[in-house]
């Protein structure tokens, strides 16, 4: 579970990985929580509303700072 | 923080200098920056007001700032401090949950196993962006952060403990806590949309 965690966050080292796609291929368990993790990741990059900043906003923070 | 900004001067940038790093380095993130900023206090004035504040702060202590680190890291971590120490006491969203009460129910790093049945690969393709902002945004303000810098912004456990002020290990379970909230929130509203 350790490794599952690693691997969701992008952080297992190459022999950790190995371990992990060895071991879901056994274990459905982890394969589905896997899965189902990744999916939520994908969701909150894919759906979630992404604003842009206001451009008075970028334009008032560069005049200030230029002042 | 501005303390600790004033105490380590990393560079001595001529002014003409300041400007070009300000432009270069900083203005490039503001929209990561502005949506950082609205995710913790739903709320457009003050998100404005928090990524002023967080600008003009990286522009004074520019000198404890070396040109070509993460300024993105640099960045995130003002505001998340500014956020701490001037907006959430004034901060119109109530706590919606006690961070205490969720770590002693969360306390171990592993997952129960029986938690990824909550939740299928199936429903979570039709749930849509309202449904998962509100979840995210109903996580204890440390749980979101952690959820926002790891999985929106891509930060790696070690800039996230620079950001957060945190050892990584705390970092990680922070992050293991706060998925588990996060799939267990999903996980009931699949349910209530008659899903498992």
């Amino acid at each position: 579970m350790g490794i599952l965690n690693l691997m969701l966050d992008d952080e297992a080292d190459e022999a950790q990985e190995e371990f992990f796609f060895d071991h879901i291929e056994k274990c459905i368990i982890c394969f589905s929580h896997y899965n189902v993790e990744k999916q939520i990741r994908e969701l909150l990059k894919r759906k979630l509303q992404k604003r842009k900043v206001p451009t008075e906003l970028a334009i008032d923070i560069r005049n200030k700072i230029v002042q | 923080m501005t303390d600790e900004l004033e105490l380590n001067p990393k560079s001595a940038y001529p002014e003409s200098q300041k400007v070009h790093v300000f432009d270069n380095e900083f203005m490039p993130h503001i929209d990561s920056m502005y949506n950082f900023a609205y995710r913790l206090t739903f709320d457009e004035d003050d998100s404005k007001d928090l990524v002023q504040d967080t600008y003009m702060k990286a522009y004074r202590f520019i000198n404890s700032f070396q040109e070509g680190t993460n300024a993105k890291a640099w960045l995130y971590r003002i505001l998340k401090n500014s956020f701490i120490n001037d907006y959430r006491k004034k901060s119109k969203q109530p706590t919606k949950v006690d961070y205490q009460e969720v770590e002693q129910y969360y306390n171990s790093e592993d997952t129960p196993k029986d938690a990824t049945v909550d939740l299928r690969m199936e429903t979570t393709k039709d749930m849509i962006g309202d449904e998962i902002s509100n979840a995210l945004n109903s996580l204890a303000i440390d749980f979101r952060t952690v959820i926002i810098l790891c999985d929106l912004e891509g930060f790696t456990y070690e800039e996230m403990a620079k950001i957060l002020d945190i050892p990584i290990g705390t970092v990680r379970s922070r992050l293991h806590r706060a998925r588990n909230i996060l799939r267990e929130k999903l996980g009931s509203y699949a349910h209530s949309m008659g899903y498992n």
